[in-house]
């Protein structure tokens, strides 16, 4: 979808050592990824027209600047390298550790009750 | 032959429904949508972050499967939110267990406003108990919120770096918190895998941690020889001749009609789907308190700001601790009641771009977006503030005059307006959360835009009470005007608390069923 192009860099910028959303796929092989998972995404982004901005589709095209800031973010975080570069390795199984809490409730024990007992 | 007809297998439905099967009753329950599908949930994947809104979506209007109603919600402050399906609101849930206080049981002695319940904190204790060990809850006995008590049967989940931060900051400042107690499990307990932290509790737990009853309920009482039977969606409850209810009609996936003739009637649809059918048959509303008073708790969000890496991109979410520092009503505070606060993760990337809960204000877009992600992915902490609403008779659920769901069946309309007390407590509430994270050592607040989409809590529209003039049902759940007719979920509930619900709504329930067990000899049924 190239006609989102330039509303995608303009969402998101190469800055900071990072990609910039069409340098990164987010409007070409990682939107296809998202549109695949979403295929009811396709119809609001292919609606947008040409000459929109960020700052005039939030108000003229609703439902696209929902789609768009929906698709094109997450297609942007699709990509591995990027995830990589900010440190994010997805949403892992990570196990719980042990309870951690046992020094710190002594001051809240110590205190005592803070409910108002059933009259 | 059928004892007991349940229409819902949420949590109270499934409560009852296992409780009577152990006492060797023929139960059959209606159930309007499927058991939910968790291959849908790819946790692992990064899809989820696109697919999760779609197939785990709160909103029934927007959601609109198979089991869903049309709700119109045109004239709300909030919009209802729901899971039509086996597990009911407990698939979707973020599993914070909690019980309420011996002050939201007597609003009316304490405070002077609403009415007191027609039981005690004390009468339902018991029954917290029992309910934890059945969803293997975890937490810690003690908390100095609530009287003494056997505590839940699990540890409790680590406070974790965001956590540790906010409890020393809370115990600088003297306020209350406590270990979060959740309906997520530690370790292996039963049907129940121990959390694995991929903080996607609000939409499915693919990883079979969370206590919904499709998994902590459903498969024992199936065992015992309940007969659930999903897409099955009620079309009205039958009245006999002598005033008593027969049980129901349900017309099947391809619309075709059954009915199930049964002694006893348990409604366990929810706030909204227990007044709908109601209205829809024309039973038990001599009161004229059908609909009535229905509560949905305002909800706030207050996100702070840390330099140090919390790891909140996961965790349980779920809560690591809570706090209860504000929930009781304060004289000078210029309202009355209060609201729990809940300490959650805040997500992955995409959760940061979003206006909920960082505002439109703080729009991300354009120059400084990878700097503001930085900041905010793994080192952000958040307030989930439930607040207290009280009831009022012009917040109600109706039947829909013109809409109706796909199967013919009236859709329902909900009208509630937030009063002013409402308005004062979350205002209040925001600004100590506020302070709290700033205790804590967060640079930066947001307290986030109050949004209308956050109905999970559907409260007090068929309310108990002693007096059949004013109320539908009594303490007990059996409808005054209809004397085997009972409901057992929250439509109940003559005030709200401020509390996450499903705990006494489930130890409710499971009270009630008990009772009815015990009153069946005396009871009046239809033969």
């Amino acid at each position: 979808m190239r006609h989102l192009d330039a509303l995608a860099d303009a969402l998101i910028p190469g800055e900071d050592g990072m990609p910039s959303a069409t340098e990164a796929g987010a409007t070409g092989r990682w939107l296809d990824a998202v549109l695949e998972a979403r295929p009811d995404l396709r119809a609001p982004l292919e609606g947008i027209a040409a000459h929109e901005t960020i700052e005039t589709l939030p108000e003229r095209d609703p439902a696209g600047w929902t789609a768009l800031t929906s698709a094109v973010v997450a297609a942007y975080y699709f990509n591995p390298d990027v995830c990589e570069r900010i440190g994010y390795p997805g949403q892992r199984a990570i196990p719980l550790g042990p309870p951690d809490h046992e020094e710190l409730l002594e001051s809240v024990v110590a205190r005592g009750p803070v409910y108002r007992p059933t009259p | 032959m059928t004892d007991v007809l349940i229409v819902g297998a949420g949590p109270s439905g499934a409560v009852t429904a296992l409780r009577l099967a152990q006492d060797g009753f023929k139960v059959t329950v209606l159930e309007q949508g499927d058991w939910p599908d968790y291959s849908k949930a790819k946790v692992d994947d990064p899809s989820f972050a696109v697919t999760a809104d779609r197939d785990w979506g709160w909103d029934p209007n927007l959601r609109a499967a198979r089991g869903d109603y049309p709700i119109d919600e045109s004239e709300s402050d909030i919009t209802a939110l729901m899971w039509n399906g086996v597990g009911g609101g407990t698939v979707v849930y973020a599993a914070q267990w909690q019980r309420n206080m011996p002050s939201d049981f007597r609003v009316r002695s304490l405070d002077g406003v609403a009415d007191d319940w027609p039981f005690t904190y004390e009468d339902l204790e018991p029954y917290y108990v029992r309910v934890e060990r059945d969803f293997g809850i975890s937490g810690l006995a003690g908390d100095t919120a609530f009287p003494p008590g056997e505590g839940p049967p699990l540890p409790p989940v680590p406070l974790g770096a965001m956590g540790r931060k906010v409890a020393k900051a809370h115990n600088e400042l003297g306020w209350h918190w406590w270990p979060a107690p959740l309906a997520i499990a530690t370790r292996r307990y039963g049907n129940l895998d121990a959390c694995v932290q991929r903080a996607t509790c609000l939409n499915a737990c693919a990883d079979g941690a969370k206590a919904s009853v499709d998994r902590t309920h459903w498969p024992r009482a199936i065992e015992l020889g309940v007969n659930l039977v999903t897409r099955a969606r009620v079309r009205t409850l039958t009245t006999r001749p002598d005033g008593l209810v027969g049980g129901a009609i349900y017309l099947d996936d391809e619309g075709r009609e059954h009915e199930v003739k049964a002694p006893v009637t348990v409604l366990c649809a929810n706030g909204i789907g227990t007044p709908r059918l109601l209205l829809i048959s024309g039973l038990a509303n001599s009161s004229g308190m059908v609909g009535k008073r229905l509560m949905m708790h305002p909800f706030g969000t207050v996100v702070g700001l840390f330099e140090d890496d919390l790891g909140s991109t996961q965790g349980p979410w779920g809560q690591h601790l809570h706090s209860l520092e504000f929930y009781e009503t304060g004289a000078d505070r210029g309202f009355v009641r209060g609201a729990k606060w809940g300490l959650q993760p805040t997500g992955g990337p995409l959760k940061m771009t979003t206006a909920y809960p960082w505002g439109a204000e703080n729009s991300i877009w354009g120059a400084g977006f990878h700097e503001s992600v930085r900041k905010r992915l793994g080192h952000s902490a958040m307030w989930g503030i439930i607040a207290e609403d009280l009831p009022e008779e012009h917040n109600r659920v109706e039947l829909d005059p013109v809409n109706s769901d796909r199967q013919g069946v009236p859709a329902a309309k909900i009208v509630y307006r937030m009063n002013q007390n409402s308005y004062d407590l979350m205002h209040f509430h925001e600004a100590r959360a506020k302070e709290s994270l700033e205790a804590a050592g967060a640079y930066e607040t947001v307290i986030a835009p109050f949004i209308r989409a956050t109905g999970w809590h559907l409260l007090g529209t068929c309310r108990m009470g002693d007096d059949p003039a004013t109320s539908v049902v009594d303490g007990f759940g059996r409808c005054h005007d209809v004397p085997n007719l009972f409901i057992f979920d929250g439509s109940t509930w003559p005030t709200s608390s401020g509390m996450n619900p499903t705990a006494t709504i489930a130890a409710m329930a499971l009270r009630s069923a008990e009772h009815l067990i015990e009153s069946r000899n005396t009871m009046a049924v239809a033969a």
